[in-house]
């Protein structure tokens, strides 16, 4: 006899075929560290060689188990070791970094993973001459690839916050934003600033396989939106503490289903499972929302006060849901509210309830921070340093990890509209405060760690 | 023994179980378990079968999926670990 009911056996079939429960992403860390050579074509080949050890199958593993169990795993990435690390011993110009970068791009496409990440640095305590080249050279390598992600972390609760980095990091989203003007500025989807990233992430564009890793990991990112928004229509005259508890309960079960995937391809693969992460991560389809799941909270609008509160609650019980059903947590784990990918965000953005401060607002209490924001194309570098500088500060002080991926959308103005297409999906451009920050990012040099991070 | 969930709904009509179990027939499917009800002119079927037999899972799949979509109904075949997996401790 199976313990499973019929009631509890179509719960399960709807959350697949209407309610858009899927695993979002598996993505396979690899190590990179024993590929270093002091020729970038011996390195172009040891990486080739390294990644096809590894992860040939990937793709037709996660095609076999989506088929055979019924549930859409939407993305299969690679995170590798950060590339400054990987190229400092023979990358001199941006030639060889680009190079490098197309063959990485190339092997992705020919693997048939949607995204590769990990053309990183890491220079939350300062830069070296090696950061500055390969930062220098990130706009032209985000412009000749397609499928490779890009992040650099420029500050951390114990290294504090360098500015240098940020400063620098405002011109490389300008440069990338030009550089890829004719495809609505695409390259800067593919770019992310960190504060507290973590290692073992499997989001993109920031997912990055941490030198604190192991030799190569599976982590696997889970998503529901759409699952969490039909247990609230039940729910609507719950008090808080019901609704919280139904919110644990759901993200309980989303969980499970990625612990099991988990589980499932590291046994195929023969590839130790490293983390789950319990992400609330919306699409562009109908439903597939967090803005929506927040609106069903009680709020006319994404926007409206008791916004953030809503947002805090609903992160909070994703998280302790999923804690149980998963064997390790890790990575970014809560809710996202990425504006294009989230069709209420753009409503609430449209009709003006929702803005780039409120939206910062919410970061604090959410899981990453002002993610695909497309802002106006005459936004200039500092200004757009400062919008990072803030954001990373949130992440700093609160000890939890931040980010931003602004699109300053070339040609375009506040209330145009920027296509990107698939997951990406479409962006209105958000209206950015228009006095300057120029002395301030002028400065230079470091911001010290925060006093709380002294703990030893 | 490897087994499937075979999850049937839709509005209730004669033949229902009689045309999904015919596929499953064809196909070498043993039945281990089958429950149904029916609630306000809506018929709710699930069935657990042994599919240690069958050499193409996604040959079945198509074949209910494609009866599902000509006679109105939703089916869904699904190997048994993920349900399990999302509700037994």
């Amino acid at each position: 006899m199976s313990v499973i009911s019929i009631e509890q056996a179509i719960e399960t079939t709807e959350m697949f075929s209407r309610e858009h429960l899927d695993v979002r992403t598996i993505t396979m860390g690899i190590s990179l560290l024993d590929t270093m050579s002091s020729s970038v074509d011996s390195l172009c080949k040891n990486i080739e060689k390294k990644i096809l050890r590894y992860a040939s199958n990937l793709v037709k593993v996660a095609n076999d188990i989506s088929d055979e169990y019924g549930i859409p795993i939407v993305n299969k990435r690679i995170s590798i070791t950060p590339m400054s690390i990987i190229t400092e011993s023979c990358c001199k110009k941006d030639e060889d970094y680009v190079k490098v970068a197309k063959t990485i791009d190339n092997l992705a496409k020919k693997l048939k993973v949607d995204f590769i990440g990990g053309w990183s640095a890491i220079v939350s305590g300062g830069l070296t001459e090696n950061d500055k080249r390969f930062l220098n050279a990130i706009p032209k390598v985000l412009a000749k690839t397609k499928v490779l992600c890009s992040s650099v972390v420029v500050g951390s609760t114990k290294a504090g916050l360098d500015m240098d980095a940020v400063k620098l990091c405002g011109k490389i989203i300008k440069e990338t934003a030009k550089l890829t003007k004719n495809n609505n500025s695409i390259g800067c989807a593919k770019f992310v600033v960190f504060a507290n990233s973590t290692d073992d992430n499997p989001f993109m564009a920031g997912a990055f396989h941490g030198i604190s890793q192991g030799e190569v990991v599976l982590n696997v990112g889970v998503s529901g939106p759409g699952v969490v928004r039909n247990a609230l229509l039940s729910a609507k005259n719950q008090d808080f503490t019901a609704l919280c508890e139904t919110i644990k309960k759901i993200a309980f079960k989303i969980t499970r289903i990625g612990q099991f995937v988990g589980t499932e391809a590291s046994k195929r693969l023969n590839i130790p499972l490293g983390i789950i992460d319990l992400s609330l991560a919306p699409t562009p389809a109908k439903g597939d929302s967090v803005a929506d799941v927040l609106e069903l909270i009680g709020l006319e609008s994404v926007g409206a006060p008791g916004t953030t509160a809503a947002l805090a609650l609903l992160n909070d019980h994703v998280k302790k849901g999923g804690i149980m059903a998963a064997r390790n947590v890790g990575g970014l784990s809560g809710a996202f509210i990425p504006m294009s990918e989230d069709q209420g965000m753009i409503n609430a953005v449209t009709k003006k309830a929702l803005t780039i401060e409120k939206l910062e607002a919410m970061t604090c209490v959410c899981s990453v921070g002002l993610d695909m924001i497309a802002i106006p194309g005459d936004t200039s570098a500092e200004t757009i340093s400062g919008i990072i500088a803030d954001e990373m500060m949130i992440g700093i002080i609160n000890q939890k990890t931040t980010a931003v991926r602004v699109i300053p959308a070339y040609g375009k103005k506040a209330g145009d509209k920027v296509y990107f297409g698939g997951l990406l999906g479409y962006a209105p451009v958000m209206k950015v405060n228009e006095f300057s920050c120029k002395d301030f990012i002028n400065r230079g040099g470091h911001i010290p760690a925060p006093v709380h991070s002294f703990k030893n | 023994m490897k087994k499937a969930i075979i999850v049937v709904y839709g509005k209730d009509r004669t033949g229902i179980v009689y045309n999904v179990t015919k596929i499953l027939y064809e196909n070498n499917i043993n039945i281990l378990n089958i429950k149904q009800t029916i609630a306000d002119g809506y018929f709710n079927m699930m069935c657990i079968a042994d599919v240690s037999h069958v050499k193409s899972l996604s040959k079945v799949k198509d074949a209910l999926e494609e009866h599902g979509a000509k006679s109105g109904l939703n089916i869904n075949f699904q190997l048994e670990d993920a349900f399990t997996a999302m509700h037994v401790l």
